[in-house]
Protein backbone atom coordinates (compact mmCIF):
# COMPACT_ATOMS: atom_id res chain seq x y z
CA UNK A 1 0.00 0.00 0.00
CA UNK A 2 3.07 2.68 0.66
CA UNK A 3 5.16 1.52 -1.93
CA UNK A 4 6.76 4.39 -3.16
CA UNK A 5 5.36 4.50 -6.83
CA UNK A 6 5.79 6.96 -9.37
CA UNK A 7 2.03 8.62 -9.23
CA UNK A 8 1.85 8.29 -5.53
CA UNK A 9 4.91 9.92 -5.48
CA UNK A 10 3.51 12.02 -8.21
CA UNK A 11 0.51 12.91 -6.16
CA UNK A 12 2.17 13.70 -3.11
CA UNK A 13 4.78 15.98 -4.46
CA UNK A 14 1.89 18.60 -6.49
CA UNK A 15 -0.06 18.98 -3.07
CA UNK A 16 3.39 19.88 -1.37
CA UNK A 17 4.84 21.86 -4.28
CA UNK A 18 1.37 23.64 -4.70
CA UNK A 19 0.64 24.17 -1.24
CA UNK A 20 4.18 25.45 -0.35
CA UNK A 21 4.01 28.19 -3.32
CA UNK A 22 0.43 29.60 -2.17
CA UNK A 23 1.30 29.83 1.41
CA UNK A 24 4.46 31.54 0.73
CA UNK A 25 3.30 33.73 -2.05
CA UNK A 26 0.13 34.50 0.84
CA UNK A 27 2.45 35.25 3.29
CA UNK A 28 4.28 37.77 1.43
CA UNK A 29 0.90 39.50 0.99
CA UNK A 30 -0.45 38.94 4.66
CA UNK A 31 2.35 40.27 6.33
CA UNK A 32 1.94 43.83 5.09
CA UNK A 33 -1.80 43.41 5.46
CA UNK A 34 -1.78 42.13 9.12
CA UNK A 35 0.88 44.50 10.32
CA UNK A 36 -0.42 47.45 8.81
CA UNK A 37 -4.15 46.65 10.82
CA UNK A 38 -2.50 45.83 13.60
CA UNK A 39 -0.82 48.79 13.95
CA UNK A 40 -2.51 51.52 12.46
CA UNK A 41 -5.94 53.58 13.20
CA UNK A 42 -8.51 54.51 10.59
CA UNK A 43 -11.93 54.89 10.13
CA UNK A 44 -13.23 51.02 8.99
CA UNK A 45 -10.59 49.79 10.58
CA UNK A 46 -12.96 47.17 12.56
CA UNK A 47 -15.16 46.14 9.72
CA UNK A 48 -12.14 45.88 7.33
CA UNK A 49 -11.05 42.73 10.60
CA UNK A 50 -14.60 41.56 10.61
CA UNK A 51 -14.84 41.23 7.06
CA UNK A 52 -10.90 39.38 7.35
CA UNK A 53 -12.31 36.84 9.58
CA UNK A 54 -15.37 36.49 7.96
CA UNK A 55 -13.63 35.18 4.75
CA UNK A 56 -11.59 32.65 6.85
CA UNK A 57 -14.58 30.74 5.91
CA UNK A 58 -15.31 31.06 2.29
CA UNK A 59 -15.86 27.60 1.39
CA UNK A 60 -13.61 26.21 -1.15
CA UNK A 61 -15.61 25.92 -4.01
CA UNK A 62 -17.22 29.07 -3.68
CA UNK A 63 -13.21 30.19 -4.32
CA UNK A 64 -13.07 27.65 -7.26
CA UNK A 65 -15.83 29.18 -9.06
CA UNK A 66 -15.04 32.68 -8.91
CA UNK A 67 -11.83 32.00 -10.08
CA UNK A 68 -12.99 29.55 -12.59
CA UNK A 69 -15.82 32.03 -14.51
CA UNK A 70 -12.48 34.42 -14.88
CA UNK A 71 -9.97 32.00 -15.60
CA UNK A 72 -12.20 30.01 -18.26
CA UNK A 73 -11.54 30.83 -21.89
CA UNK A 74 -14.59 33.31 -21.98
CA UNK A 75 -13.67 34.70 -18.35
CA UNK A 76 -11.86 37.97 -18.43
CA UNK A 77 -8.31 36.19 -17.51
CA UNK A 78 -9.34 33.81 -19.55
CA UNK A 79 -6.32 34.96 -22.21
CA UNK A 80 -3.49 33.71 -19.59
CA UNK A 81 -4.49 30.11 -20.41
CA UNK A 82 -3.67 29.19 -16.92
CA UNK A 83 -6.73 26.79 -16.19
CA UNK A 84 -6.22 23.36 -15.17
CA UNK A 85 -2.64 24.31 -14.11
CA UNK A 86 -0.83 24.17 -10.92
CA UNK A 87 -0.34 27.81 -11.32
CA UNK A 88 -4.52 27.95 -11.04
CA UNK A 89 -4.64 26.07 -8.23
CA UNK A 90 -1.90 28.59 -6.58
CA UNK A 91 -3.87 31.28 -7.20
CA UNK A 92 -6.75 29.66 -5.86
CA UNK A 93 -5.20 28.09 -2.63
CA UNK A 94 -3.70 31.45 -2.21
CA UNK A 95 -7.16 33.59 -1.73
CA UNK A 96 -7.75 30.55 0.34
CA UNK A 97 -4.62 31.06 2.92
CA UNK A 98 -4.58 34.98 2.55
CA UNK A 99 -7.67 35.81 5.35
CA UNK A 100 -6.06 33.31 7.42
CA UNK A 101 -2.60 34.05 7.44
CA UNK A 102 -3.20 37.82 7.42
CA UNK A 103 -5.85 37.37 10.50
CA UNK A 104 -3.49 35.39 12.33
CA UNK A 105 -0.89 37.74 12.26
CA UNK A 106 -2.78 40.89 12.97
CA UNK A 107 -4.43 39.41 16.24
CA UNK A 108 -0.50 38.47 17.01
CA UNK A 109 0.66 41.55 16.44
CA UNK A 110 -2.16 43.69 17.95
CA UNK A 111 -0.76 41.75 20.99
CA UNK A 112 2.84 42.58 20.53
CA UNK A 113 2.23 45.93 19.69
CA UNK A 114 4.24 48.81 18.59
CA UNK A 115 6.47 48.20 21.58
CA UNK A 116 9.80 46.85 19.57
CA UNK A 117 9.38 49.28 17.15
CA UNK A 118 9.77 51.97 19.89
CA UNK A 119 12.32 50.82 21.83
CA UNK A 120 14.32 50.16 18.84
CA UNK A 121 14.08 53.90 17.54
CA UNK A 122 14.70 55.03 21.32
CA UNK A 123 17.96 52.82 20.94
CA UNK A 124 18.81 54.91 17.85
CA UNK A 125 18.13 52.36 14.73
CA UNK A 126 16.60 54.25 11.83
CA UNK A 127 13.01 53.60 10.79
CA UNK A 128 13.91 50.93 8.48
CA UNK A 129 16.35 49.09 11.15
CA UNK A 130 13.44 49.59 14.02
CA UNK A 131 11.08 47.95 11.64
CA UNK A 132 13.58 44.70 10.28
CA UNK A 133 13.97 44.33 14.26
CA UNK A 134 10.28 44.68 14.99
CA UNK A 135 9.56 42.41 12.39
CA UNK A 136 12.47 39.70 13.44
CA UNK A 137 10.27 39.91 16.88
CA UNK A 138 6.87 38.91 14.99
CA UNK A 139 8.84 35.86 13.42
CA UNK A 140 7.15 33.14 15.64
CA UNK A 141 3.55 35.00 14.77
CA UNK A 142 3.86 34.66 11.36
CA UNK A 143 5.45 31.04 11.23
CA UNK A 144 2.62 30.26 13.18
CA UNK A 145 0.09 31.96 10.72
CA UNK A 146 1.82 30.44 7.70
CA UNK A 147 1.48 26.83 9.29
CA UNK A 148 -1.84 27.84 9.92
CA UNK A 149 -2.63 28.69 6.10
CA UNK A 150 -0.65 25.88 4.77
CA UNK A 151 -2.78 23.21 7.06
CA UNK A 152 -5.93 24.76 5.45
CA UNK A 153 -4.60 24.95 1.68
CA UNK A 154 -3.34 20.95 1.92
CA UNK A 155 -5.99 19.57 3.02
CA UNK A 156 -8.87 21.77 0.51
CA UNK A 157 -10.24 20.35 -2.19
CA UNK A 158 -12.58 22.28 -4.11
CA UNK A 159 -10.45 24.45 -5.78
CA UNK A 160 -7.59 21.91 -6.59
CA UNK A 161 -10.46 19.86 -8.25
CA UNK A 162 -12.18 23.08 -9.76
CA UNK A 163 -9.69 24.80 -11.11
CA UNK A 164 -6.57 21.87 -11.19
CA UNK A 165 -8.95 19.55 -12.80
CA UNK A 166 -7.33 16.52 -11.12
CA UNK A 167 -5.31 15.57 -14.30
CA UNK A 168 -3.14 12.72 -13.90
CA UNK A 169 1.18 13.40 -13.13
CA UNK A 170 0.03 17.44 -13.30
CA UNK A 171 -2.85 18.74 -11.20
CA UNK A 172 -3.73 15.39 -9.21
CA UNK A 173 -2.75 15.91 -5.43
CA UNK A 174 -3.50 14.36 -2.35
CA UNK A 175 -7.04 15.57 -1.99
CA UNK A 176 -8.47 15.23 -5.39
CA UNK A 177 -6.77 11.48 -6.11
CA UNK A 178 -8.46 10.23 -2.58
CA UNK A 179 -11.71 11.47 -3.90
CA UNK A 180 -11.11 9.76 -7.24
CA UNK A 181 -10.02 6.56 -6.03
CA UNK A 182 -12.87 6.34 -3.58
CA UNK A 183 -15.33 6.54 -6.52
CA UNK A 184 -13.56 4.01 -8.29
CA UNK A 185 -13.10 1.77 -5.18
CA UNK A 186 -9.50 1.67 -5.62
CA UNK A 187 -9.08 2.28 -1.36
CA UNK A 188 -6.17 1.13 -1.28
CA UNK A 189 -4.06 4.24 -2.55
CA UNK A 190 -6.81 6.77 -1.00
CA UNK A 191 -6.28 5.31 2.32
CA UNK A 192 -1.95 5.49 1.76
CA UNK A 193 -2.53 9.31 0.75
CA UNK A 194 -4.96 9.80 3.77
CA UNK A 195 -2.26 8.41 6.15
CA UNK A 196 0.34 11.67 4.40
CA UNK A 197 -2.35 13.90 4.70
CA UNK A 198 -2.76 12.82 8.68
CA UNK A 199 0.99 12.74 8.94
CA UNK A 200 1.78 16.23 7.49
CA UNK A 201 -1.71 17.67 9.42
CA UNK A 202 -0.23 16.06 12.55
CA UNK A 203 3.47 17.82 11.78
CA UNK A 204 2.29 20.78 11.26
CA UNK A 205 0.02 20.83 14.39
CA UNK A 206 3.43 19.59 16.15
CA UNK A 207 5.52 22.64 14.87
CA UNK A 208 2.86 24.82 15.51
CA UNK A 209 2.37 23.92 19.47
CA UNK A 210 5.92 23.85 19.60
CA UNK A 211 5.82 27.70 18.19
CA UNK A 212 3.39 28.91 20.51
CA UNK A 213 5.82 27.26 23.68
CA UNK A 214 8.08 29.02 22.11
CA UNK A 215 6.09 32.38 22.41
CA UNK B 1 30.09 70.07 24.57
CA UNK B 2 28.01 67.79 26.99
CA UNK B 3 24.33 68.68 27.51
CA UNK B 4 23.68 70.69 30.75
CA UNK B 5 19.84 71.95 30.37
CA UNK B 6 16.42 70.63 29.79
CA UNK B 7 13.76 73.04 29.59
CA UNK B 8 9.90 72.65 28.60
CA UNK B 9 8.77 76.37 27.74
CA UNK B 10 4.62 76.96 27.46
CA UNK B 11 4.07 73.18 26.72
CA UNK B 12 0.82 71.63 26.52
CA UNK B 13 -0.62 68.56 25.56
CA UNK B 14 -3.70 66.55 25.34
CA UNK B 15 -4.42 62.87 23.60
CA UNK B 16 -7.74 62.43 21.63
CA UNK B 17 -9.79 65.48 22.81
CA UNK B 18 -9.16 64.38 26.72
CA UNK B 19 -8.56 67.42 29.01
CA UNK B 20 -4.92 68.79 29.03
CA UNK B 21 -2.99 66.28 30.63
CA UNK B 22 0.06 68.13 30.66
CA UNK B 23 0.38 72.48 31.22
CA UNK B 24 3.55 73.47 31.55
CA UNK B 25 4.76 77.27 32.05
CA UNK B 26 8.56 76.82 32.36
CA UNK B 27 10.39 73.95 33.82
CA UNK B 28 13.97 73.49 33.60
CA UNK B 29 16.29 70.91 34.67
CA UNK B 30 19.54 72.77 34.42
CA UNK B 31 21.56 71.05 36.37
CA UNK B 32 24.16 67.70 35.90
CA UNK B 33 22.26 65.63 38.55
CA UNK B 34 19.57 63.19 39.28
CA UNK B 35 16.03 65.23 39.22
CA UNK B 36 12.69 63.46 40.20
CA UNK B 37 9.29 63.76 39.20
CA UNK B 38 6.72 62.70 41.31
CA UNK B 39 3.24 62.45 41.50
CA UNK B 40 0.19 60.13 41.06
CA UNK B 41 -0.45 57.93 38.09
CA UNK B 42 -1.89 60.13 35.38
CA UNK B 43 0.02 63.33 36.72
CA UNK B 44 1.61 63.59 33.37
CA UNK B 45 5.46 62.36 34.80
CA UNK B 46 5.35 59.99 31.38
CA UNK B 47 4.44 62.68 29.20
CA UNK B 48 7.47 64.97 30.34
CA UNK B 49 9.87 62.15 29.47
CA UNK B 50 8.28 61.39 25.88
CA UNK B 51 8.13 64.43 25.34
CA UNK B 52 12.15 64.94 25.71
CA UNK B 53 12.99 61.66 24.02
CA UNK B 54 11.45 62.55 20.48
CA UNK B 55 8.61 60.23 21.25
CA UNK B 56 5.56 62.97 21.72
CA UNK B 57 5.26 66.32 19.54
CA UNK B 58 3.77 69.22 22.29
CA UNK B 59 0.41 70.83 20.89
CA UNK B 60 1.88 73.89 21.84
CA UNK B 61 5.17 75.16 23.54
CA UNK B 62 8.68 73.35 23.10
CA UNK B 63 11.17 71.05 24.72
CA UNK B 64 14.46 73.12 24.23
CA UNK B 65 18.04 70.99 25.08
CA UNK B 66 20.56 73.56 25.71
CA UNK B 67 18.83 76.27 24.18
CA UNK B 68 17.56 74.52 20.87
CA UNK B 69 14.19 73.28 20.61
CA UNK B 70 13.47 69.54 19.39
CA UNK B 71 11.62 68.65 15.80
CA UNK B 72 12.95 72.68 14.68
CA UNK B 73 16.29 71.34 13.32
CA UNK B 74 16.94 69.07 10.19
CA UNK B 75 16.47 65.45 10.53
CA UNK B 76 20.14 64.55 10.96
CA UNK B 77 20.48 67.38 14.20
CA UNK B 78 17.76 65.87 15.42
CA UNK B 79 18.91 62.58 15.43
CA UNK B 80 21.99 63.48 16.40
CA UNK B 81 20.52 64.79 19.53
CA UNK B 82 18.62 61.62 19.62
CA UNK B 83 21.15 59.64 20.25
CA UNK B 84 22.62 61.52 23.09
CA UNK B 85 19.23 60.79 25.07
CA UNK B 86 18.62 57.12 27.13
CA UNK B 87 15.39 56.41 28.01
CA UNK B 88 14.31 53.36 29.92
CA UNK B 89 10.34 53.40 30.21
CA UNK B 90 8.10 52.43 32.07
CA UNK B 91 6.54 49.74 29.55
CA UNK B 92 10.07 48.22 28.60
CA UNK B 93 10.56 45.80 26.16
CA UNK B 94 13.78 43.63 25.76
CA UNK B 95 13.90 41.85 21.84
CA UNK B 96 14.24 37.65 22.08
CA UNK B 97 17.77 37.40 22.46
CA UNK B 98 20.20 36.83 25.17
CA UNK B 99 21.24 39.66 27.81
CA UNK B 100 24.40 40.12 25.88
CA UNK B 101 22.72 40.65 23.01
CA UNK B 102 20.22 43.23 24.26
CA UNK B 103 22.91 45.29 26.15
CA UNK B 104 24.90 45.30 22.84
CA UNK B 105 21.61 45.74 20.41
CA UNK B 106 22.68 50.06 20.90
CA UNK B 107 26.37 49.99 20.62
CA UNK B 108 25.46 47.26 16.92
CA UNK B 109 23.22 49.88 15.68
CA UNK B 110 25.87 52.78 16.46
CA UNK B 111 28.40 50.74 14.28
CA UNK B 112 30.60 49.94 16.95
CA UNK B 113 33.62 47.85 16.59
CA UNK B 114 32.75 44.24 18.22
CA UNK B 115 35.27 44.01 20.52
CA UNK B 116 34.89 47.53 21.73
CA UNK B 117 31.23 46.57 22.15
CA UNK B 118 32.49 43.50 24.48
CA UNK B 119 34.17 45.45 26.51
CA UNK B 120 31.49 48.06 27.11
CA UNK B 121 28.99 45.37 27.51
CA UNK B 122 31.37 43.38 30.51
CA UNK B 123 32.00 46.90 31.86
CA UNK B 124 28.18 47.66 32.30
CA UNK B 125 27.01 44.28 33.46
CA UNK B 126 28.53 43.77 36.61
CA UNK B 127 27.37 47.30 37.69
CA UNK B 128 23.89 45.42 37.80
CA UNK B 129 25.16 41.98 38.81
CA UNK B 130 24.07 40.70 36.19
CA UNK B 131 27.56 39.61 34.32
CA UNK B 132 26.26 35.59 35.31
CA UNK B 133 23.44 35.82 33.33
CA UNK B 134 25.25 37.42 29.96
CA UNK B 135 24.21 34.19 27.94
CA UNK B 136 20.67 33.99 29.40
CA UNK B 137 17.44 34.63 27.57
CA UNK B 138 15.38 37.28 28.89
CA UNK B 139 12.45 35.20 28.79
CA UNK B 140 13.58 33.49 31.59
CA UNK B 141 14.89 36.28 33.59
CA UNK B 142 12.99 37.80 37.15
CA UNK B 143 11.31 41.07 37.06
CA UNK B 144 13.91 42.82 39.14
CA UNK B 145 16.90 41.40 36.29
CA UNK B 146 14.63 42.22 33.12
CA UNK B 147 14.66 45.64 35.06
CA UNK B 148 18.06 45.56 35.07
CA UNK B 149 18.97 44.70 31.72
CA UNK B 150 16.68 47.06 30.10
CA UNK B 151 18.45 50.19 32.33
CA UNK B 152 21.75 48.37 31.30
CA UNK B 153 20.72 48.33 27.63
CA UNK B 154 20.34 51.93 27.92
CA UNK B 155 23.14 52.93 30.16
CA UNK B 156 25.62 51.47 27.69
CA UNK B 157 25.09 54.29 25.33
CA UNK B 158 26.95 56.68 27.44
CA UNK B 159 23.76 59.03 27.17
CA UNK B 160 24.02 62.59 28.55
CA UNK B 161 20.77 62.54 29.60
CA UNK B 162 18.83 59.93 30.84
CA UNK B 163 15.00 59.44 31.80
CA UNK B 164 13.67 56.45 33.81
CA UNK B 165 10.36 56.06 33.82
CA UNK B 166 9.21 54.42 37.33
CA UNK B 167 12.68 52.78 37.92
CA UNK B 168 11.00 50.14 40.59
CA UNK B 169 7.65 49.48 39.24
CA UNK B 170 7.25 45.59 40.41
CA UNK B 171 10.52 45.04 41.60
CA UNK B 172 11.17 43.30 45.04
CA UNK B 173 12.80 45.78 47.72
CA UNK B 174 16.78 44.66 47.48
CA UNK B 175 16.68 44.75 43.76
CA UNK B 176 14.97 48.57 44.24
CA UNK B 177 17.68 49.23 46.51
CA UNK B 178 20.54 48.15 43.83
CA UNK B 179 18.91 49.77 41.12
CA UNK B 180 19.10 53.19 42.59
CA UNK B 181 22.62 53.03 43.97
CA UNK B 182 23.94 51.65 40.68
CA UNK B 183 21.96 55.08 39.06
CA UNK B 184 23.52 56.95 41.54
CA UNK B 185 26.90 56.43 40.63
CA UNK B 186 26.91 55.88 36.88
CA UNK B 187 25.17 59.56 36.97
CA UNK B 188 28.09 60.88 39.47
CA UNK B 189 30.73 59.08 37.43
CA UNK B 190 29.60 60.24 34.05
CA UNK B 191 28.37 63.37 34.74
CA UNK B 192 25.04 63.24 33.30
CA UNK B 193 21.69 64.68 33.25
CA UNK B 194 19.22 62.41 35.02
CA UNK B 195 15.46 62.44 35.17
CA UNK B 196 13.69 59.79 36.72
CA UNK B 197 9.96 59.71 37.86
CA UNK B 198 8.40 57.81 40.82
CA UNK B 199 4.86 57.73 42.73
CA UNK B 200 6.95 56.99 45.63
CA UNK B 201 8.43 60.03 48.03
CA UNK B 202 10.40 58.09 49.77
CA UNK B 203 12.22 56.99 47.02
CA UNK B 204 12.07 60.32 45.72
CA UNK B 205 13.82 61.61 48.95
CA UNK B 206 16.58 58.57 48.48
CA UNK B 207 17.63 59.53 45.10
CA UNK B 208 17.61 63.62 45.25
CA UNK B 209 16.88 66.68 46.40
CA UNK B 210 15.84 68.04 43.63
CA UNK B 211 12.05 67.07 43.44
CA UNK B 212 9.41 68.34 40.49
CA UNK B 213 6.02 67.15 42.73
CA UNK B 214 3.17 67.01 39.62
CA UNK B 215 -0.50 66.16 39.81
CA UNK B 216 -3.09 66.84 37.08
CA UNK B 217 -0.50 67.60 34.65
CA UNK B 218 0.78 70.50 36.29
CA UNK B 219 4.04 71.42 38.35
CA UNK B 220 2.84 72.02 42.09
CA UNK B 221 5.82 72.29 43.29
CA UNK B 222 9.59 72.23 42.98
CA UNK B 223 13.21 72.69 44.02
CA UNK B 224 15.06 71.58 47.01
CA UNK B 225 12.66 73.20 49.62
CA UNK B 226 9.89 71.03 48.71
CA UNK B 227 6.92 72.38 50.48
CA UNK B 228 4.77 69.82 49.18
CA UNK B 229 6.90 66.92 50.63
CA UNK B 230 7.44 68.99 53.72
CA UNK B 231 3.64 69.39 54.39
CA UNK B 232 3.01 65.98 53.59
Amino acid sequence: MLSLDREFLSIVMVSLSVSFASTFLSVLLAIPVGIWLATARFKGRQITITILNTSMSIPTVVIGLFLYSLLSRQGPLGGLGILFTPAAMIAGQCILAFPIIAATITGGVSNLGNKPYIAARLLGASHTRSTFLFLREAKLIVMTSALAGFGRVFSEIGVSMMLGGNIRFYTRNITTAIALETSRGEFGLGIALGIVLLTVAFLINAIAYSFRKAR
Amino acid sequence: MMISSVKLENVTKRYNGTPFCLQIDNLEFHNRDIHVIVGPNGSGKSTILNLIAFLDRPDAGCVLIDGRPLFNHDRDVDNQLRKRIGYVRQNRYLFDMNVFDNVALGLRIRKQPKNEIASQVDSILPLFKLEHLEKRSVKSLSKGEYQKVAIAQVLVLKPEIILIDEPDANIDALSKISIEETIKKIQKERNSVVIMTTHSLKQAHRMSPRIISMRDGKVIDSGEENFFFENK
